[in-house]
């Protein structure tokens, strides 16, 4: 173990204190949106990515790769809680009256309610590349080759994943004529 | 595909009303930061640290058994993975787990990756977390074809698979 000299561990804390501010609203929000809305688990993930962030701290002296690296460990992890939670229910449709399990992803989905509801389902019907490309870039502002970088894909698969993600999302949502004057839900 | 190609990286204009919307719409309320870098700091200081899921280890073995199950339901007796298959058992398709579980993405992750995330779950959760990640992982890499846990030629990750899943029968 590597111990640090007094002046060099007040630095890695305050640059570890420096990365959480600017990318805490974000980690949460991205993880949430990922997630379908479940509040307690998107903090969780966050929290697991910063932890993951600290400890890999001195491998990045570049703060721009050490916030592509912590974005790569965060959608892995909300990967894998989404890989948690289908098997959770297909284990539990197993021995259980479906309708009776109490899932947290099902309780998240019911507490929701109108217009944040209809948008979670309409993500949760995508597939996992187009989910992801679409709240990276659409929803939480990344570019597109930050987006690659993230995801480790390439950016052409990623722009026709965003192509399918939009046309889907519009398709589903169409009823609420969402960004048009008259939109009868925009406030739910 | 040229580079241009992929410029400019914002939606379409006849698109940019709706994704304003769904954006506007779906939003977390703000983090309560001061709470949120109290829990940060609990759990780097091992103090109050939450598992990597917030069913822990029970769900892994949650996992580890639905997929015995699976398996159980359609061995033979005694499970073929406990002494070597007679020729034209049955066997247990790596893609019959795959769908039993509804685990279809996990085929999206690079198997590198899963293994590297197993490998540091493994060190902060011990091994039943790593043994699902193997798992995955082995899913990830899975064959058209079926596989006889109990043939021992079968490349290591297969049989620590085959293990896991002997162990939990």
């Amino acid at each position: 173990m590597t111990v640090l000299a007094p002046d060099a561990a007040v630095e890695r804390e305050a640059r570890f204190r420096a990365f959480v501010a600017e990318h805490r609203e974000q980690a949460v929000s991205t993880a949430w949106r990922m997630l379908g809305g479940d509040r307690a688990t998107a903090e969780d993930v966050a929290q697991d990515a910063f932890v993951r962030a600290y400890r890999a701290l001195d491998s990045f002296r570049d703060d721009a790769r050490l916030s592509t690296w912590f974005y790569r460990i965060l959608v892995r992890t909300v990967q894998n809680r989404r890989r948690w939670f289908a098997i959770r229910r297909r284990w539990q449709g197993l021995f259980t009256d479906e309708a009776a399990t109490e899932d947290p992803h099902a309780t998240m989905m019911r507490r929701d309610v109108g217009l944040q509801r209809r948008i979670g389902e309409a993500l949760d019907s995508l597939s996992a590349g187009q989910r992801e490309v679409f709240v990276l870039v659409y929803l939480e502002g990344f570019t597109l080759t930050e987006a690659a970088e993230v995801l480790g894909k390439a950016p052409g698969t990623l722009k026709s994943h965003l192509h399918r993600a939009l046309k889907s999302m519009r398709a589903q949502l169409a009823d609420l004529r969402l960004g048009e004057a008259d939109d009868p839900e925009g406030g739910a | 595909m040229r580079d241009d190609d992929l410029r400019p990286e914002g939606p379409p204009p006849a698109d940019r009303a709706f994704l304003d919307a769904v954006r506007d719409a779906y939003r977390p309320e703000p983090t309560n930061a001061a709470a949120f870098d109290r829990a940060l700091r609990q759990r780097l200081a091992g103090g109050a640290r939450r598992s990597i899921f917030a069913w822990g280890g029970g769900l892994a073995l949650a996992a580890t058994a639905a997929a015995a199950l699976v398996i159980g339901l359609r061995a033979t007796d005694p499970p073929p993975a406990q002494q070597p298959a007679p020729e034209g058992a049955p066997t247990v398709g790596l893609n019959d787990v795959v769908a039993a579980l509804d685990l279809d993405e996990a085929l999206d992750v690079e198997a590198d990756d899963a293994l590297a995330v197993g490998e540091e779950d493994a060190a902060e959760d011990g091994p039943a977390e790593a043994d699902v990640f193997l798992a995955l992982t082995v899913l990830d890499e899975a064959p058209e074809d079926d596989v006889d846990f109990a043939d021992e030629t079968l490349p290591d990750d297969y049989l620590a698979l085959g293990d896991l899943l002997d162990v939990t029968l």
